[in-house]
């Protein structure tokens, strides 16, 4: 029983920490791109239709990095495939 | 809650038909309807921009017609002025040639009247001198009387002559 | 949370009908129904309906355009249906009593799934059989497995994005609604709505540029 506590114990903390630091690298990412956008608004705001869009594809791509890690962290608390090794 | 099954399957079919019905009832009509709206507007463009065009040149041609009748106008009345000037030297000159002869007849009738003057005003004077013979043949014997006479003769031979040439004068003038 | 996410309610043959399926029928059956509603007396003078839908085709027909100028309109009832159906299939997560059919991963995987497949069904409609296989290859045979990868990491990174966004969405809704069922929800629940409508456009962008990669000639993503 006991090192089947430890795994549970194990797997919400990994699955919190995981949404944890997997949130701030695409964050830090997503408003790099935000403010290079405005940047780039602010100096022609002509071409703020291409740089929106462009923007939107990479905040996409960004933020599945993000995710990512949710779907994993999910899965972990879920759809924990390994659940069923341990609780035979 | 994250789990492939075959359901998959339903929704890949699902999606298939969806596309094929959208297209059917969907994307086909209103392509067409845009596609045809967009002719439209663009055969309506054109025909303005012809229509345009036509009216352009109609414009044009009405104003180079107006400039032509202008100028025939100016032409005209350029062409009347100077026949107007023309007419108006001519009848100037008939005018004063007129006048040149009027007045050269009236100097030769007023010549020829001083010339018919002075041959009565000889007759008169011939009358006169006659008379005045005549006279003093009558009145010889009183020599007073004679130098008295012979005055009166004179002063009424003269006032004769005067008052003639007068009158003719006068009818000259 | 247990009853969150999709149950199987009967079977037709082998396959399964989850309460996915249902929803996914009925956001099939809206969709259709009204553009059949709409494009049945359709007008050269639009009205306000109308307008909409031509609005959406004619942003769709803009998006392609700028991606794949050429010969990208035949993508149209592709493109356009997978944004119509993401985008109302998102809102349907919204209506009580109905599940979002994106946050089941079927859905999502079967949505990219077929942007898979289209991508070299179009490349392959477009540019003739040698001229596709050759964009496997085109700066070195090296990059041939890399290419491949890419195609199957970029399908699952569609889907996992889609399903992830919609179902994390509808978590946070119901552990909202199980804290405090009243009013608490209801902010969530708008930010709901814009998160489905530019997870849609997403796709659809995505969907897009890799198709437009697949058919103009220069280069791949």
């Amino acid at each position: 029983m006991q090192g089947e506590i430890l795994f549970l114990c194990v797997t919400v903390f990994t699955a919190g920490f995981a949404i944890a630091i997997g949130v701030i690298f695409p964050a830090l990412g997503q408003g790099k791109a935000c403010s290079k956008a405005l940047e780039g608004i602010a100096r022609q705001p002509e071409a703020t239709g291409p740089i929106s869009r462009t923007l939107f594809v990479g905040l996409a791509l960004l933020e599945s990095l993000a995710i990512y890690v949710l779907v994993v962290s999910l899965i972990l608390l879920f759809a924990n495939p390994l659940l069923k090794y341990v609780f035979k | 809650m994250i789990s492939i099954d075959r359901s998959i399957i339903f929704q890949i079919i699902n999606f298939l038909v969806l596309v094929a019905l959208l297209f059917r009832f969907l994307f086909k009509p209103v392509v067409q309807a845009l596609d045809k709206r967009s002719n439209h507007i663009r055969e309506e463009m054109e025909k303005i921009e012809k229509e345009k065009k036509a009216a352009e040149e109609m414009r044009l041609k009405y104003e180079e017609e107006s400039k032509n009748i202008q100028i025939k106008f100016q032409e005209m009345q350029e062409l009347a002025n100077q026949e107007a000037v023309r007419i108006k030297s001519k009848i100037i000159d008939e005018a004063y040639q007129e006048s040149e002869k009027i007045k050269q007849t009236a100097e030769e009738k007023a010549r020829i009247e001083i010339d018919k003057l002075y041959s009565e005003l000889k007759l008169d004077i011939i009358d006169i001198s006659t008379e005045m013979a005549a006279k003093l043949l009558h009145e010889r014997i009183d020599i007073s009387k004679q130098d008295q006479l012979i005055e009166q003769l004179l002063e009424e031979a003269i006032g004769k002559i005067e008052i003639k040439s007068d009158v003719q004068y006068g009818q000259q003038q | 949370m247990e009853n969150l996410g999709p149950h199987i309610l009967f079977m037709i043959g082998p396959l399964p009908v989850t309460t996915t399926v249902i929803a996914t029928w009925l956001v099939m059956g809206f969709l259709v129904l009204v553009s059949i509603l709409i494009t049945r007396k359709l007008q050269f003078l639009p009205g306000r309906l109308q307008n909409l839908l031509e609005l959406f085709v004619e942003g769709i027909m803009n998006m392609i355009d700028d991606m794949a100028p050429s010969r990208g309109r035949i993508f149209l009832p592709l493109v356009g249906t997978l944004a119509l159906f993401i985008g109302a299939a998102n809102l349907t997560g919204l209506v009580p009593g109905l599940e979002a059919p994106t946050s089941d991963f079927n859905t999502a995987l079967a949505l990219a799934l077929i942007v898979f497949a289209a991508v070299p069904y179009y490349g392959v409609k477009i540019q003739g059989w040698k001229n596709y296989l050759k964009t496997y290859i085109s700066p070195s045979p090296v990059m041939a497995p890399f290419h491949i990868i890419s195609e199957i990491t970029r399908t699952f990174s569609l889907a996992l994005r889609l399903f992830g966004n919609i179902l994390g969405e509808e978590i946070v809704i119901a552990i909202l609604f199980i804290l405090a069922p009243i009013f608490v929800p209801v902010p969530m629940m708008l930010f709901a709505i814009f998160t489905g409508v530019i997870q849609a456009y997403i796709f659809t962008i995505l969907t897009i540029v890799y198709l437009s990669a697949a058919v103009e000639k220069e280069g791949e993503t």
